[in-house]
């Protein structure tokens, strides 16, 4: 053996393996001291709950889109002249009488991003597909949800009905709430604020609320001459875990795409393609085809 | 790695469990080569850290990080160290017949802490430094604590335990290399 020169290293570089089942074992032990543990006395913590939450997560993207439509009067006052403030938005947002969103969420920087699509429309009426599930609900209650690949009805998946039900809450979790308690409770009638650095283009409004208790945020971009909120994001730095949601706005669809029985028939169809389920009877404003089934009307 | 720690224990602090498992393997092994150089014995050794880490799950959710996490859970098993060495009446520098104990502990059944050839040679070696030395040099060397913290918990200067560091290298050194040419 050759003499040792630098000691420090070789100390350093001297190591020990453990063994994998003690080491289950002793993180059984300290999970264990955690769980019984009591958690320290805290206001409740919505924004906490967002990013640890898995289900909270997702409905608290939508809700924050809902609640934009609820505070309207409570959120400072209306800026004048050629600036666009929050309670703008949010005014502009509520006279909205149907609206699409796309929402993709992942848990951390490098993670595929699970999608949800949500169509709400008149009367507390909603439809959503997530995976291959369409789900229907009213007045915060999911009244059917249908599984394509199944052709059955099922269990709404879980974040699904989450969302369904916090949309006929906004008093629980409304953006007031989610802002209330960004600010831990010191600012109770604080407004997302322009972040003018955040968009290039005039025509875009960029609106930002930072956690004062948290390192994460949430954006919500609106267009400054119509004053819809078309994007939301929320993002956490710490693992990367993001929301990200866009939203449409159009005329209302027929009456039929909330109707979970008709859509309930069109399932039991055998020649029916997936496609045409997942969006059946949804039609395009602009007149765009959106399934194969309507591919095929335009060419009759 | 401030902020990585801050992180980590924000996350507990909001019940978030799966911090402790990233706090646990991240300070797992040098926990334990820190509290078998001390102790020169393995079972002792696994006590030690296992408690430490065991007890600082069950006070996550209300700890504060003021400093280094790492530091802190080093400073603890160091006092735990030495509750079992006051406990044990050996709180002495190991001779040479005696030193042979941590390769003998760590190769049985159900070991948590498997030694490489050169950490118990290591190990061995620092069981014959005088025990301050010891101190200084484990947690300095795998407690990542800076002189200045060190000095403070064994209550003298930061230029004592300096000496007390340099020293115990040499004598590290010395004895390590005596074996390579013996």
């Amino acid at each position: 053996m050759k003499p040792i020169d630098d000691i420090e290293q070789f100390a350093r570089e001297a190591s020990i393996e453990t063994d994998a089942a003690q080491n289950e074992q002793v993180l059984g032990r300290m999970q264990e001291a955690y769980a019984r543990s009591k958690p320290a006395r805290r206001r409740p913590d919505y924004w906490g709950l967002i990013f640890e939450s898995r289900v909270a997560r997702l409905a608290a993207a939508a809700v924050i889109l809902l609640a934009l439509g609820t505070l309207v009067g409570q959120l400072g006052g209306m800026l004048t002249g050629g600036s666009v403030a929050w309670a703008d938005v949010t005014q502009r947002f509520q006279s909205v009488p149907f609206f699409y969103t796309s929402i993709y969420m992942k848990d951390y920087a490098l993670a595929q991003p699970r999608q949800f699509e949500l169509w709400m429309g008149a009367g507390g009426q909603v439809r959503m597909r997530v995976g291959s599930q369409v789900i229907f609900g009213q007045d915060g209650r999911v009244t059917h949800a249908f599984d394509i690949w199944r052709r059955d009805e099922v269990e709404a998946d879980e974040t699904a009905a989450e969302i369904v039900r916090l949309l006929a809450t906004p008093d629980e979790f409304s953006l007031d709430t989610v802002i209330r308690s960004i600010s831990a409770g010191k600012l109770t009638d604080v407004t997302p604020t322009a972040n003018t650095q955040a968009a290039i283009g005039e025509d875009l409004m960029v609106f930002d609320a930072q956690s004062v208790i948290s390192p994460g945020w949430v954006r919500i971009y609106a267009l400054r001459e119509s004053r819809l909120p078309v994007s939301l994001r929320i993002w956490n730095p710490e693992q990367g875990f993001s929301i990200d949601a866009l939203i449409t706005y159009a005329k209302e669809q027929p009456e039929v795409f909330f109707n979970a029985d008709a859509f309930a028939e069109k399932l039991a169809e055998k020649d029916q393609k997936d496609i045409n389920l997942a969006y059946m009877f949804l039609k395009d404003p602009g007149g765009q085809s959106i399934t194969p089934t309507d591919l095929w009307s335009q060419d009759q | 790695m401030q902020v990585e720690e801050k992180l980590l224990v924000w996350r507990l602090n909001r019940g978030d469990a799966s911090a402790l498992s990233e706090i646990y393997e991240k300070y797992r092994d040098d926990l334990l080569r820190l509290a078998a150089s001390m102790l020169n014995d393995g079972a002792s050794a696994e006590d030690v850290v296992q408690d430490v880490f065991v007890k600082f799950a069950g006070s996550a959710r209300t700890f504060r990080l003021t400093g280094s996490l790492k530091g802190f859970l080093a400073t603890c098993v160091a006092n735990g160290a030495r509750n079992k060495l006051k406990a044990a009446g050996r709180r002495k520098t190991t001779g040479l017949d005696e030193a042979m104990g941590l390769a003998a502990q760590t190769k049985g059944p159900e070991r948590w802490m498997i030694c490489s050839d050169e950490f118990e040679r290591v190990s061995d070696a620092m069981a014959r430094l005088p025990f301050e030395q010891r101190e200084v040099v484990t947690m300095h060397l795998y407690g990542e604590m800076p002189f200045k913290d060190v000095a403070h918990w064994q209550k003298t200067s930061i230029k004592t335990a300096q000496s007390r560091y340099r020293y115990g290298l040499e004598k590290l050194r010395s004895l390590l290399n005596c074996e390579v040419t013996a």
